[in-house]
């Protein structure tokens, strides 16, 4: 049997200690200043160093423990990030209820819905969203492709 | 009395019926999603945050706080019907809640889950009438030191008290500082952290923030679970009424929960569900008879869940009278009285008593409001525990994209939901607990603008922060909390580290 180690801390505390030093070093280019007149680099670079650190002693209790390995659902993240792109792209340019009904289609692609259910979802979404953005909340959005 | 004149005053503002409404609204929008295991109050509470921006800012706060409050009342129902729990507070109940509602009881659950909500809100708010004002008025003393002594106070408390390892919470709270600093730096003007983007140079959008982390990173976690759907059984009216015993038994344990978590919320950086956690563990410890908690005591959900919608009251405590959120809904809402030009600090009392008078007598109301929403309409939420996730989740995207939309008529935050989903998932996934960020986040800027006008005062001597008595006795606080996560960390690592050479000589042998 293998033992696999605490891979999340491991991962997650060395994630930390790359987002702090990335702050450190992009912090760098801003004015430190001193303690006493702090420029716009001070905060940002001491905060960076105690991610690091931070960082460090999350990761590093981690390869003395026992753990279990990462899952991820990588579908369900890809498609719904892909439907909110989605839906920034269409917004102006194809209205409201095209980009919600697209949208919500592709945020469907993981779920294990029959075709018509899924269509009957869509179209609900789409309704509401126009209902509630543009009619009731009064916000200025394009409906149709043809109402720019 | 200047006390029954400034409620008066707090009652001509609640009890407009546009204000009412909005309450209403908020109330039942919060057992909404706090009903529905997946959508946090965090998350509806960022989703409404644009919509405020053109109602009154008492309104708004009052809708606001109504959700946050309404979500703990819905909490308590799918913990005890299907053993989810529906906010994160009410996690507790479903270890006496679920097995209540496998015997058949669990309609005296719910009923007895919405009384003790209602006892622990009336408590807290009991508490936060009598309080606030004269923390305000301490507060009123209270220099950029203080400030920040508070503050690293709050968020050391709010990062090291989670159900993870403190190291990771604290992780999170600077991240969140560092997240905090994009933007332009109010002293000198520089855009820090902005990769020349020009929509970086306002910093993070706060509701693409939120809605990233809560939103966007919920919704990918819960798309398969939806798969599995369990169906609740239906609750009648009837099946509601406790006996006369058990009516007893619940009576004791509400107070004690009701107190604890009133205490307990007024804090800095302790929540609803810290105060849930300890209440069941006195339960627990001062019962007759311990073995019966996990099997369905009746006083294993009747005082965790007075003690965390007593959290939840008190919780208002720094916030409304120092100006100090102490968790990340709070900050939120703090964000929302900015935007609306409202400065939360000491002298937001006598500033603005409309606004936290109004608030406070809302609070009573909704409360009300809540026990009638939950007791005669139950089997309204019963049923929407029967709605699968998978027809829900494509109109949450869609409202969580066109809600950030409408900060700015801007897609750049539809892509920022986008990435900050994508973040927030990473860390869901690793097991970082995302609210401490979103408290260091806002608190961020506040945070370097005291340590800036303190280390100028004291012209670079640091000692100044021990020098002042509060200040002095805030970060002692600070750092009695500090060693014991340090403690108990190297506690529990000693510990995993024989658990692993144990596990390896075993696997050798």
């Amino acid at each position: 049997m293998k033992i696999t180690r605490d891979i999340h801390d491991l991962i997650g505390g060395l994630l930390m200690v790359a987002a702090g030093l990335f702050f450190v070093l992009y912090g760098s280019q801003y004015n430190f200043g001193t303690s006493s007149r702090m420029g716009p680099g001070y905060f940002p670079v001491v905060l960076g160093w105690t991610l690091a650190v931070l960082g460090l002693l999350v990761a590093l209790p981690a390869w003395w423990r026992k753990g279990a390995g990462v899952t991820v659902q990588w579908s369900n993240l890809a498609w719904t990030i892909a439907s909110l792109l989605v839906f920034a792209v269409t917004l102006q340019r194809l209205g409201v209820v095209v980009a919600s009904f697209l949208a919500a289609l592709l945020a469907l692609v993981p779920s294990a819905m029959t075709l018509r259910t899924r269509l009957i979802v869509c179209a609900v979404v789409a309704l509401l969203t126009t209902l509630i953005f543009p009619l009731a909340l009064q916000m200025i959005l394009p409906i149709w492709p043809w109402s720019n | 009395m200047d006390l029954l004149s400034n409620l008066w005053l707090g009652l001509q503002v609640a009890a407009e019926p546009i204000t009412l409404a909005y309450c209403f609204f908020g109330v039942l929008l919060g057992t909404v999603v706090g009903v529905l295991p997946g959508i946090g109050a965090l998350a509806a509470i960022s989703l409404l945050l644009p919509l405020t921006y053109h109602m009154p800012p008492t309104a708004a706060i009052i809708m606001l706080a109504g959700v946050y409050y309404g979500a703990q009342y819905g909490g308590s129902t799918a913990s005890i019907l299907l053993n989810l729990p529906g906010t994160p507070s009410s996690a507790v109940t479903c270890l006496d809640g679920y097995p209540m509602a496998k015997k058949g009881k669990a309609g005296v659950a719910l009923f007895v889950t919405t009384i003790a909500s209602l006892a622990g809100a009336m408590s807290g708010l009991v508490l936060l009438v009598l309080f606030s004002p004269a923390i305000a008025s301490i507060g009123l003393k209270f220099g950029p030191a203080e400030f920040f002594s508070m503050m690293v106070l709050g968020l050391v408390a709010a990062s090291s008290m989670t159900a993870g390892s403190a190291a990771k919470g604290l992780c999170m709270v600077v991240f969140g500082l560092l997240l905090g600093m994009v933007g332009t730096d109010v002293n000198s003007g520089v855009a820090r952290f902005s990769f020349d983007v020009p929509e970086l140079m306002d910093g993070i959008n706060l509701i693409a923030l939120a809605m990233g982390l809560f939103g966007v990173a919920e919704v990918v976690r819960c798309i398969n679970s939806a798969d599995t759907n369990q169906k609740p059984e239906k609750v009648t009216l009837k099946s509601m009424v406790p006996t006369k015993d058990e009516f007893k038994a619940t009576v004791k344990p509400m107070m004690r929960g009701s107190a604890l978590g009133s205490a307990l919320g007024a804090l800095p950086g302790v929540g609803p569900s810290i105060a849930a956690f300890m209440s069941y563990a006195i339960e627990k410890k001062v019962a007759k008879d311990p073995s019966r908690f996990g099997q369905g005591a009746i006083e294993g959900i009747t005082a965790p869940e007075s003690a965390n919608n007593a959290a939840a009251q008190t919780a208002f405590v720094p916030s409304l009278s120092l100006g100090i959120p102490g968790d990340a809904v709070m900050a939120v809402m703090m964000g929302a009285l900015i935007i609306h030009g409202i400065q939360p600090g000491p002298n937001l009392i006598s500033e603005q008593p409309d606004l936290f008078w109004g608030l406070v007598v809302s609070f009573g109301i909704g409360n009300l409001m809540l026990v009638i929403l939950n007791l005669p309409t139950i089997g309204l939420w019963v049923a929407l525990l029967r709605i699968p996730f998978a027809w829900m989740y494509p109109a949450i995207i869609v409202f969580v994209a066109l809600g950030v939309y409408s900060v700015n008529n801007n897609a750049f935050d539809i892509y920022s939901v986008a990435a900050l989903g994508i973040m927030g998932y990473v860390l869901m996934v690793l097991r970082f607990e995302p609210a401490p960020l979103l408290l260091g986040y806002i608190l961020g800027p506040m945070l370097e603008e005291h340590l800036r006008r303190a280390m100028l005062l004291s012209r670079g001597d640091p000692m100044v922060f021990l020098e002042r008595p509060i200040s002095a006795s805030l970060l002692a606080c600070t750092a009695a909390m500090l060693g014991w996560a340090i403690w108990s960390t190297v506690r529990k690592s000693i510990k995993a580290k024989r658990a692993l050479d144990d596990a390896e000589r075993l696997a050798t042998t």
